[in-house]
């Protein structure tokens, strides 16, 4: 029952976070003067909080030739999928190159590899992207767009599913900051007094270092997921990969698409909320003393 | 990929421990070898073009609605598309300058020009397999003279009523004596039926009588056109019309030039240095009706001086904007007609870059700097300060204006005037440029139509909000010459009565006008365009074709 109440608790607390973050966002929106919904501040935000609250996106505009609704859901996929996968890319290799590193008897390849992707880990996300569409065209002929995943063939499709992603994990010290993590917590793990007792009753040492570092883990994809999420609106808008950023950018355009605004705004602020309420769940589960 | 590696790791766990220490370092290497080896460039091709026959072109902004006579602003991306979608009962030829018939097989002007009587073609299918008959034309015209916020209504209000005669006649009757009433009737028509009974429908599955018919939208703002194998012109050559959008210029000439796009409709001047170096892209330039001015508010206490407009443009090295923002690529203007466009008068020479003469100017209007400060008083002892509103840039063309923008900051701080930069959104410069006339000074680039009417920005009856008049010029001579002009028959008269027009413009300088700007468009070697409308662009497709090698 205890359990019931501390998880119904934190669902409370992030649900909260939500709305009042959405309400928030509301306002602002309303603030911003729109000619083709003119009116007092008032007004326009309770139409806001009406769309927002209700989830009112399902009419289809015939300005748009689609609802709201399915904007959204397809530029969601879009941007899920880039975040999963950076998430996967970098957290997966950080991972293992830490563990390497940390029960290696020798791991120099492990170590140069760290540093290695440490020190490329450096550029913004914005250089890496540009940088990656120049060299696939200059040196293979690929434009990696989004629309090749659909329509190219073998290497365009690779590469445009691919180099996204990679950009998006080598950018803005996101990788680096992992490995620098993930080293320094198996190494403390390494030297703890548990670790030593592992070793002296003979026990498999690496399955120990794992599930003792799953929260980290699980903290790290939850901060990650942030800040990928801001990178994900440069390299949406280069790699023509239309999801949220991408949607964003686009409807800011000379024709304003405020409802198309909101709801990105609203499914950004869900994406980020979840990925920590879900963090909250797991550290929770892992670490019964936390509830 | 990722699955794969993960596969390798579990199965490397279960055989000899030595394996176990070196396979997820090495699975680690290969990872990024792969990567790398795709960034670094395999050696293999692009997959070819969609399909013989398929012109796939990129477009900077998403289409709007696709129902031209909805009252959304006009905007070049979806005029584009309706021209091949859409037709009207007449359309401007710019070659020889006139109207052709389209959808019209004759016009009858009935004495005094109060009305005409049109005779339709009876050989005309909507795309849905319906037969275009008079009903349509009158439904469409009582769609947009119901429309008082239509940015065609300056124009249209010309028509006063259309009645059906008939299945295949109409009369036009108009407020006033037109001389020339095709230019009211290239108004693109839409089926009475749907028009009447479920509008919105035709803003997302539009219907027309044009040589594409549509066939499908995507979420990702891709419009596929088919050809219409009904068409009652004939057949055309491309099978397929695509448009894509990309919001990024470069991402979107990296396309053109891997021949995901075929076409670019309008290549910024920055972009087409890349295009040219790389040989495969013929760059076709065309004159694209659009001026570049600032206009000024003539019912602000300053600017409704005469002199004090002419100082100004004096004031601008307009040469030195369009070399330095623009690449060169365009021509000074004198007044708001291009050198291409009908009535364009070759003798008017633009007024020169003097600021010397500039101060001389405002001198003589009473605007100097009576206390030494450096900034000049107006007769009433106030500062002369000004506010310059512009539209937020967000493309890369967007900055071209800024900086002409700060060259006019610069060149009227070089008189001792003072001007505050008011960056606004582009929905909020629009509203207080052409609806509430809230501003001085504003950067306004116009692009005209075919018809190139220059009394909507200059007849006084179009003052109104929301009107084109927005510098609120009002001049009784130039309303009774572009009333002539409406009326007149005779081509030599007509030009006549525009070139005096145009010397009362030049003389009185509500805008400042800067310059036209070439447009370009890039295409790759192997697809032929004989012939490009400098507005709507794609009007001659059906003569537009690929070389059968480069399919």
């Amino acid at each position: 029952m205890r359990r019931f109440w501390f998880y119904l608790g934190l669902i409370g607390r992030y649900l909260g976070l939500f709305v009042t973050v959405g309400v928030l966002a509301s306002a602002a929106l309303a603030l911003v003067p729109d000619v083709r919904a003119p009116g007092p501040f008032m007004d326009r935000w309770q139409e806001n909080l009406r769309v927002f609250l209700l989830f009112d996106y399902f009419a289809i505009d015939p300005n748009r030739g689609f609802s709201v609704w399915d904007v959204l859901l397809a530029a969601s996929w879009r941007t899920g999928t880039l975040l999963l996968g950076a998430l996967a890319f970098s957290l997966g290799p950080a991972l293992i190159l830490s563990l390497r590193i940390e029960q290696s008897r020798n791991p120099r390849i492990s170590r140069v590899t760290a540093q290695v992707l440490r020190s490329l880990s450096n550029l913004p996300v914005l250089i890496w992207a540009i940088l990656f569409m120049l060299v696939a065209f200059q040196f293979a002929g690929i434009v990696p767009v989004f629309s090749q995943i659909r329509e190219g063939a073998g290497a365009a499709v690779a590469a445009a599913v691919i180099l996204p992603i990679l950009a998006l994990v080598l950018g803005d010290g996101a990788l680096g900051s992992t490995l620098d993590r993930f080293q320094a917590r198996a190494r403390d793990i390494g030297r703890s007094e548990t670790m030593l007792a592992v070793r002296a009753r003979g026990l498999r040492q690496g399955r120990f270092l794992v599930r003792s570092m799953v929260p980290d883990v699980v903290d790290e994809a939850a901060s990650k997921a942030t800040l990928f999420l801001s990178g994900a609106i440069v390299i949406e808008v280069i790699f023509e990969w239309q999801g949220l950023g991408w949607r964003i950018w686009q409807a800011l355009g000379s024709v304003k698409d405020y409802p198309v605004i909101l709801g990105c705004v609203t499914v950004v602020m869900a994406l980020v909320l979840g990925a920590h309420l879900l963090r909250d769940v797991l550290r929770a589960a892992a670490l019964p003393h936390l509830r | 990929m990722e699955l794969y590696l993960r596969g390798e790791f579990s199965h490397s766990r279960v055989t000899s421990q030595r394996r176990r220490r070196v396979t997820p370092s090495a699975c680690m290497v290969v990872a990024f070898i792969l990567s790398a080896g795709l960034m670094l460039g395999l050696p293999l091709a692009l997959a070819g073009q969609a399909g013989g026959g398929n012109l796939v072109y990129g477009e900077r902004e998403a289409m709007g609605s696709f129902n031209p006579l909805s009252d959304q602003p006009m905007r070049a991306v979806s005029d584009r598309l309706f021209s091949v979608l859409f037709e009207g009962l007449f359309r401007y030829d710019y070659e020889v300058e006139e109207f052709e018939p389209v959808l019209a097989e004759s016009v009858q002007v009935e004495p005094g020009a109060g009305s005409a009587l049109v005779r339709l073609r009876n050989d005309v299918l909507w795309h849905d397999g319906s037969r275009f008959t008079a009903e349509d034309v009158v439904a469409s015209y009582e769609a947009i003279l119901g429309n008082p916020t239509h940015d065609r209504l300056d124009i249209i209000s010309l028509v006063e009523s259309v009645e059906s005669l008939g299945q295949y006649q109409v009369r036009f009757r108009f407020t006033d004596p037109l001389s020339d009433p095709e230019r009211v009737m290239d108004l693109w028509l839409l089926p009475a039926r749907q028009l009447r009974s479920n509008p919105d429908e035709l803003g997302v599955r539009p219907i027309g009588t044009g040589p594409y018919q549509f066939q499908e939208r995507n979420i990702e703002g891709t419009v596929r056109l088919t050809r219409f194998e009904e068409y009652w012109g004939g057949s055309t050559n491309l099978d397929r019309l695509e448009m894509r959008l990309s919001v990024d210029v470069g991402t979107m000439t990296t396309q053109l030039l891997a021949d995901v796009l075929n076409l670019v409709v309008d290549l910024p001047p920055a972009n087409l240095v890349q295009v040219e170096n790389a040989g495969t892209h013929a760059i076709r330039p065309y004159q694209s009706y659009t001026i570049y001015t600032f206009a000024y508010n003539l019912l602000d206490p300053v600017l409704n001086d005469a002199r004090v407009r002419r100082a100004f443009t004096m004031a601008l090295n307009r040469q030195q904007m369009l070399n330095q923002w623009y690449d060169g690529r365009g021509e000074i203007l004198a007044g708001p007609f291009v050198p291409t466009a009908p009535f364009f008068d070759p003798n008017r020479r633009a007024l020169p870059y003097d600021p010397g003469e500039a101060a001389a100017l405002l001198d003589a209007a009473g605007f100097q700097d009576l206390n030494g400060n450096g900034i000049r008083e107006t007769p009433d002892g106030e500062p002369m300060e000004l506010s310059l509103l512009l539209p937020v840039a967000r493309q890369a063309t967007g900055s071209a204006e800024q900086n002409v923008a700060q060259d006019f900051i610069d060149a009227l701080g070089g008189l001792g005037i003072q001007v505050r930069l008011e960056n606004v959104d582009r929905d909020i410069w629009e509203q207080r440029v052409f609806h509430d006339r809230d501003y001085q000074v504003a950067w306004l680039p116009w692009t005209f139509d075919p018809i190139y009417d220059i009394s909507r920005l200059f007849h006084s009856r179009n003052i109104r909000p929301g009107g084109a008049n927005v510098t609120q010029y009002a001049n009784a001579d130039v309303d009774r010459l572009l009333d002539q002009y409406a009326e007149a028959q005779d081509p030599a008269l007509r030009r006549d009565l525009m070139r005096s027009v145009q010397g009362f413009i030049a003389q009185e300088q509500p805008y400042s006008f800067l310059f036209t700007v070439d447009r370009h468009a890039a295409a790759r070697n192997g697809f032929v365009l004989p012939r490009i409308d400098p507005y709507f662009f794609f009007t001659h497709i059906r003569d537009w074709y690929f070389i059968p090698e480069f399919r």
